[in-house]
């Protein structure tokens, strides 16, 4: 439902491994580079639907899978993002790779004081209004805001901003709907104190 | 009712003026499962157990649904409505509110569904006030001995195994044993007491039960005129187990709303049985360990809480009360089975209702030599209990001789007379359905069998003498009836008068 924030389906695993390499690359001081590598992989697993079966498959024994990683990527990328390749293969779960690399985006996020927020307008809103929405968010939140944009005409007017689990509903949509719930229960209470005194 | 069109505007003019100011602010999550009324839910990571949920099934329509499981990254609850329309990837907002029913008299004489709904299709409820329906029960110190007779009308269960006001008392038995008889003649016996002190406000659960059945005993009760102070809860068959599993709470809930006020309510949780199956359903469904008989490990809290909740009030409160009858069907007449068993050892007696008897044209087929009940007799009236004991050992000796007596041995005279004695008592208490009896009434008959006035008429002769006897007693006894009723304990004067009047009766209705 026009959710670009990636963090919505994270578990403890993966956050779990994410967090270990995280500390790893920032450890060795390489933190772009391993963002840049992990983004990557990510994107490469998102393109190819048959690398994602392949890793997944469980009919290859984790010591013909370490051949298929060292074929694949050995010498491709970096030292510390290969060995995290081949310890997540002995931990068996190299299906699970594509959640440990958006959970490791998250924890970069967080890192860095990025916020992902979902903000759903009426219609399309030009980059200025965009950015001035992230602007006066970062300003509150003190955090560096980036902000996912997707329409939904049924709000009619207004906006609504999704920040992680939190909803901020601001659509004329909800507020015409609150009207018409206080308008349907003051006519029911009328209608109640008018039988219980008539 | 008349449209103010002024109003209106000045409602929207208000809440236009505001409307830069308000801002709603939610607790989101993503459902990533769903089915089975059961939806597994990413994100609301701020919930709590129990609270209420929406489901936004797009066209501004919401699904309610309740949050039964925290785990570590999701979030179990349980659907209330319909569960198909919910779609994986949907938003699920928190309402940060726990779950609540309509309660008051609004709700007399309605047809509601587990979430206090009306599903007569006469209209909105017309009531302002909500109460939560899963709360804990009232502790010690609230609390009283249960001392006020609850007439169910029936004259087994008055006599030998009476109920107080806020006992719980379980009624246990095979299908089609009449145990739902029991609950509706109870209902209708209230009838006399309205708009008096013994007011009894009655609530009808009816779980798991299919849509005819539950239709036929409401307009049973709207024939007999038992609607005005009952309200039915209908969890049917057909609805999910979500709404099964909580629609003894809601009953309970709305019963409660009168007992706080100082009333009496009964509950009838028809059945419990049906209850325990929708709830073992959501919880395997949530992936709860299953236990006995693949029941959760909490299936004896689900009904100990639930009953708990039926009390006598003590008197700083108002001393209002709450009696529960629940329903639990056997399967074989296995009482041993795990939920019988629970519930057998929550409630304070049960009555055991048997296919044997009821089939033998016992009915109700109610077994009096192992039905019991716990608290009730501090709480019936001193006539009865005079000659509830004669009546009790009539019919123990009759159950021991019954069995010499099909062997067609010849028996001597004081055995032959206990014989007589207790088929006459167990015709005595054969009782027609819808029918209830005032407990006055039941005194005199009961009366007329141990002090043997029965002992010389046919069979088939007892329950139209006894049926006519009232009759008399009504009209050219009434001054003896109109001293027990006052009175409601025998002396001797006033046995000695009851025995000539039943005397004289009997003189002119043999010679008929």
């Amino acid at each position: 439902m026009g959710n670009a924030n990636p963090s919505n389906t994270t578990t403890a695993i993966d956050r779990t491994y994410a967090a270990a390499l995280l500390q790893m690359a920032d450890a060795e001081g390489r933190l772009d580079e391993v963002a840049d590598e992990v983004n990557q992989l990510a994107q490469l697993l998102r393109d190819n639907e048959s690398l994602h079966k392949l890793l997944a498959c469980r009919t290859l024994t984790v010591g013909e899978m370490q051949s298929v990683l060292e074929r694949l990527f050995a010498g491709r990328v970096s030292d510390l993002v290969y060995r995290f390749l081949q310890v997540v293969n002995r931990k068996s779960r190299l299906g699970e790779l594509a959640g440990f690399l958006d959970a490791f985006n998250v924890l970069l996020d967080r890192k860095r004081g990025i916020l992902e927020v979902d903000l759903f307008t009426a219609s399309q809103l030009d980059r200025s209004a965009v950015d001035r929405i992230a602007g006066e968010l970062g300003r509150k939140l003190s955090k560096q805001v980036v902000v996912h944009q997707s329409v939904e005409s049924t709000l009619i007017g207004g906006l609504k901003l999704r920040i992680g689990d939190q909803l901020i509903d601001a659509s004329v949509a909800t507020q015409l709907e609150q009207m018409k719930q206080k308008l349907i229960e003051q006519g029911r209470e009328k209608a109640r104190l008018a039988t219980a005194t008539g | 009712m008349k449209i103010n069109t002024d109003e209106i505007t000045s409602v929207i003019r208000q809440e236009v003026e505001r409307y830069s100011t308000q801002l709603e602010v939610s607790q989101v999550g993503t459902v990533i499962e769903v089915g089975d009324g059961i939806a597994r839910i990413y994100g609301l990571s701020k919930t709590m157990a129990g609270e209420m949920l929406e489901f936004e099934v797009g066209d501004g329509k919401v699904v309610s649904g309740q949050v039964m499981n925290l785990e570590q990254d999701v979030v179990g609850a349980v659907i209330f409505g319909d569960y198909l329309h919910i779609k994986e990837g949907m938003t699920v907002r928190g309402t940060g509110e726990l779950l609540a029913v309509p309660a008051g008299a609004g709700l007399l004489g309605r047809v509601v569904n587990a979430l206090g709904q009306p599903i007569d299709g006469q209209g909105p409820i017309q009531s302002a006030e909500h109460r939560k329906v899963d709360i804990i029960a009232p502790g010690i110190a609230d609390r009283q001995p249960v001392k006020a007779p609850m007439q169910t009308g029936i004259k087994a269960v008055d006599s030998m195994i009476p109920i107080g006001r806020g006992q719980r008392e379980l009624v246990i038995g095979d299908r089609k044993t009449g145990k739902t008889a029991v609950c509706i003649d109870t209902i209708i016996n209230q009838k006399k007491f309205v708009g008096t002190p013994d007011e009894l406000i009655c609530i009808y659960v009816a779980v798991g039960q299919k849509e005819s059945t539950v239709a036929a005993t409401v307009e049973a009760l709207r024939q007999q005129g038992a609607m005005d102070y009952t309200i039915v809860v209908c969890a049917s068959a057909s609805e999910p187990a979500p709404m099964q599993y909580i629609a003894p709470y809601s009953g309970c809930a709305m019963g409660e709303h009168f007992m706080w006020q100082g009333k009496h309510v009964l509950c009838i949780y028809d059945d419990l049985s049906k209850q325990a199956t929708a709830y073992r359903q959501l919880s395997l469904l949530l992936r709860r360990p299953p236990g006995r008989e693949a029941y959760p490990g909490d299936v004896f809290y689900l009904h100990s809480r639930l009953l708990e909740r039926a009390t006598k009030l003590s008197d700083d409160h108002g001393g209002g009360s709450l009696t529960a009858l629940p329903v639990i069907e056997t399967q074989e007449g296995d009482v041993s089975a795990y939920i019988p068993t629970n519930v057998i050892s929550i409630t304070d007696g049960q009555i055991y209702l048997e296919p044997d008897l009821f089939f033998a044209g016992v009915r109700p087929a109610i077994n009096v030599g192992i039905s019991v009940s716990r608290v009730g007799g501090n709480a019936q009236i001193k006539a009865m209990k005079q000659i509830a004991g004669s009546l009790r050992l009539d019919l123990a000796a009759y159950r021991e001789l019954e069995a010499f007596a099909q062997l067609g041995t010849e028996l001597d005279k004081a055995t032959q007379h206990q014989l007589d004695r207790g088929a006459r008592m167990v015709e005595l208490l054969k009782q027609p359905v819808y029918e209830p009896m005032d407990v006055i009434d039941q005194i005199i008959q009961i009366f007329a069998g141990s002090r043997g006035f029965l002992d010389d008429l046919k069979i088939n002769q007892v329950l139209p003498f006894a049926g006519a006897l009232v009759e008399h007693m009504r009209s050219a006894g009434s001054s003896v009836r109109a001293e027990l009723a006052s009175k409601r304990a025998f002396d001797e004067a006033l046995e000695a008068k009851l025995k000539k009047s039943i005397a004289d009766f009997k003189a002119g209705w043999s010679a008929r």
